[in-house]
């Protein structure tokens, strides 16, 4: 049972800031929010929303219309831009399709569908044909569907522990691989916008009217996104070509505390980042960046602040990106990860947008600019409702990277 | 082929269709298969205090009354146990609350039911009743969900090296989705997983768990847990009763379209 490094061999992104990582790339470098006015079809809740267009694009012909859904339609979108697909392929054609397993994130899975589905009954309450998609209306959803499309074998999960679940990814998947169960892991999140989040975050009065401040004094709430990321992982002995980057060490805890509000002290979230530490090896000192959750509601930022800032000093150099793509949920994790990793290999640190004045009860010295850093360890944290919360640290790997930014 | 990956196991819960613990799913499955399916009565888990078991949803109290089941059996307390909650349908009767509320022009939705909607209410429910603060996990599989379910809590216990408690639960399919999935039954079931080097007082058997390629039509779990299997969760409940018989058990849980979790299970002192 080996303990091996993990290594990420490519990813893609695709959220508000455009498609592909290559958008979000120069979203990040050129500060260019993705947040627009809620236009999402039928909503009339006034907010901002971080929405990815042309996805009522997508064409479902034929045997593909089993598969509709917006949360798939995003998938598939992401998967279209840069090269990831075909370094799957590559992976799949040198081990088999069944050595390639995928975890997938997500809150939403395709509720979308649902949603739409329930607008079209019959008369005796039952689904109408078009809709008795068994593939899609069940939670598995998001992971069924990327097996598919990418006609991979291995073991195939959903992971859906609400805000947390595309972070969690990256820690099943380290186990899977040190347990030689497979050669190599796709792991993602996809969260689209739906009726369901829009409202049920209204229904709690978490929802800003305005673009999200997070951090900031006058902060007054979140703004949902929709958007996708993926990491394709390996055992880094075995990769030909790779990133540069590694699963350093990962935490996953539980707040025991309430359904939808944050432990006070963030209890919880210190025993996540002191397990990814302790995974990791490192120490607080170590970690150049921290990608926080920083959701811009009043409760998480404070109570968050006040934990990075108890453990890591107010020095710490951390921020919050929903300002460029909003809170996109069950993909946060996986996108915001991919965010602190392009941190590291530009050497481009994201301030927090939106930022103006610093909540005098977050004890960190917080920055709206982007900073040029050099960084070696960048972590990223993660929190869901249910008290459920995951800390990943990504590091540079010794050998040097073959796959070029 | 991967090395087979064992662990001990220190603790069973089960709830469903005529059976509210162990002990009656044994005799469940004792009984001649031609007896009637009896009725799953509501579950009333005593770990979760009584205001919030009021709010809590049909799913969330089944999956932590047979979490509780299988803590209690195996001596440990629940605050050293992480956990892995699968289900295949998730809580189709907060699904349908919502889609027919975001019908109506207002799009209306409760808080409370809002925040139980999530797939991980489960794991939310048990770890703030309980006190756990280790990792809960919450996943779904549909068809796979036990297999992906125990091949999630497996590596975990190993891994990690710490106790995890695996639970499963599907309850009957609410409403439209009944057009859906033929998911009639309501159930849940839990076995609670030790490292093999892990003291515990209570151990009641081995699990040994390989990954292995399909070569001919998987079998189903027989006798009465066959009758469930329109459930996803239900093939748990075989590995449950062979235990609670202490009796060798062997059975292939499907993971994807070709790919099986071989599973064998070894009573204690056999």
């Amino acid at each position: 049972m080996s303990r091996q490094d993990i290594v990420v061999v490519d990813y893609e992104a695709t959220c508000a800031c455009g498609p592909g990582v290559a958008s979000l790339r120069e979203a990040l470098r050129e500060r260019r929010s993705g947040l627009r006015q809620n236009d999402f079809p039928d909503s009339l809740l006034e907010t901002w929303i971080g929405r990815v267009d042309s996805l009522e694009s997508q064409s479902w012909e034929g045997d593909d219309a089993a598969w509709q859904s917006r949360n798939n339609a995003l998938i598939a979108f992401a998967l279209a831009q840069g090269r990831l697909a075909e370094r799957v392929a590559e992976l799949k054609a040198r081990y088999g399709a069944s050595r390639v397993a995928v975890i997938m994130g997500s809150s939403t899975s395709s509720i979308d569908r649902s949603e739409e589905a329930y607008h079209h009954l019959s008369e005796d309450g039952a689904l109408a044909p078009a809709y008795r998609q068994e593939n899609v209306l069940n939670p598995h959803a998001p992971g069924l569907y990327v097996a598919h499309l990418l006609g991979l074998d291995g073991p195939t999960l959903t992971v859906n522990t609400a805000c947390s679940s595309s972070a969690k990814v990256f820690a099943s998947a380290s186990r899977w691989l040190h347990a030689g169960l497979v050669d190599a892991v796709l792991v993602g999140g996809a969260d689209t916008l739906c009726h369901s989040v829009l409202q049920g975050f209204h229904s709690l009065q978490l929802v800003s009217a305005q673009p999200c401040r997070p951090f900031d004094a006058a902060r007054d709430g979140i703004n949902l996104g929709e958007g996708a990321g993926f990491a394709l992982l390996q055992r880094a002995d075995e990769a030909q070509a790779h990133t540069g980057i590694k699963v350093a060490g990962y935490g996953e805890s539980s707040d025991a505390y309430h359904m939808s509000h944050p432990h006070p002290q963030g209890a919880g979230a210190r025993l996540a980042i002191e397990q990814a530490l302790a995974g990791a090896k490192l120490h607080t000192q170590d970690i150049g960046y921290i990608n926080l959750h920083g959701t811009a509601s009043r409760a998480n930022d404070r109570i968050e602040g006040a934990l990075v800032a108890d453990m890591f000093g107010e020095q710490a150099v951390a921020s919050s990106t929903k300002g460029w793509m909003g809170h996109t949920l069950g993909a946060a994790g996986i996108l915001e990860s991919l965010v602190a990793i392009e941190a590291l290999r530009s050497e481009c640190v994201p301030g927090t947008m939106n930022l103006e004045e610093v909540d005098p009860e977050v004890p960190l010295a917080l920055f709206a600019e982007n900073r040029r850093l050099h960084l070696e360890h960048v972590m990223n944290n993660s929190f869901g409702f249910g008290g459920n919360n995951a800390c990943l640290i990504f590091s540079r790997t010794a050998t040097s990277p073959e796959v070029a930014l | 082929m991967s090395t087979p990956m064992q662990c001990k196991v220190v603790g069973l819960g089960a709830w469903g269709p005529g059976f509210n613990s162990v002990d009656e799913l044994r005799q469940c499955v004792e009984a001649p298969l031609d007896s009637d399916i009896g009725a799953s009565m509501a579950p009333k888990p005593a770990v979760i205090p009584a205001n919030e078991r009021r709010r809590a949803p049909l799913p969330v109290k089944a999956a932590v009354e047979v979490s509780w089941q299988a803590i209690n059996q195996s001596g440990l307390q629940a605050q050293e146990v992480a956990c892995v909650f699968g289900s295949g349908l998730g809580d189709t009767q907060i699904t349908d609350y919502m889609c027919r509320a975001l019908t109506q022009p207002e799009k209306l939705l409760s808080p409370t039911r809002f925040h139980n909607s999530v797939h991980n209410a489960a794991a939310g429910y048990w770890t703030i009743s309980t006190g756990c603060m280790k990792s809960a996990n919450s996943v779904a599989g549909y068809r796979e969900t036990v297999g992906l379910s125990l091949l999630e809590a497996v590596t975990q216990c190993l891994f990690d090296d710490e106790p995890v408690l695996v639970t499963v639960f599907d309850i009957a399919a609410h409403d439209a989705y009944a057009s859906l999935f033929p998911v009639h039954h309501s159930l849940a079931a839990s076995v609670l997983l030790c490292p093999p080097d892990y003291a515990s007082e209570q151990v009641l058997g081995s699990l040994s768990l390989t990954m292995t390629q399909r070569t001919e039509p998987r079998a189903q779990a027989p006798g009465f847990v066959e009758r469930l299997s329109e459930n996803p969760s239900a093939e748990l409940l075989y590995v449950v009763a062979a235990a609670a018989q202490a009796s060798a058990a062997s059975l292939n849980l499907a993971l994807s379209a070709s790919q099986d979790l071989q599973l064998r299970y070894e009573p204690a002192d056999a």
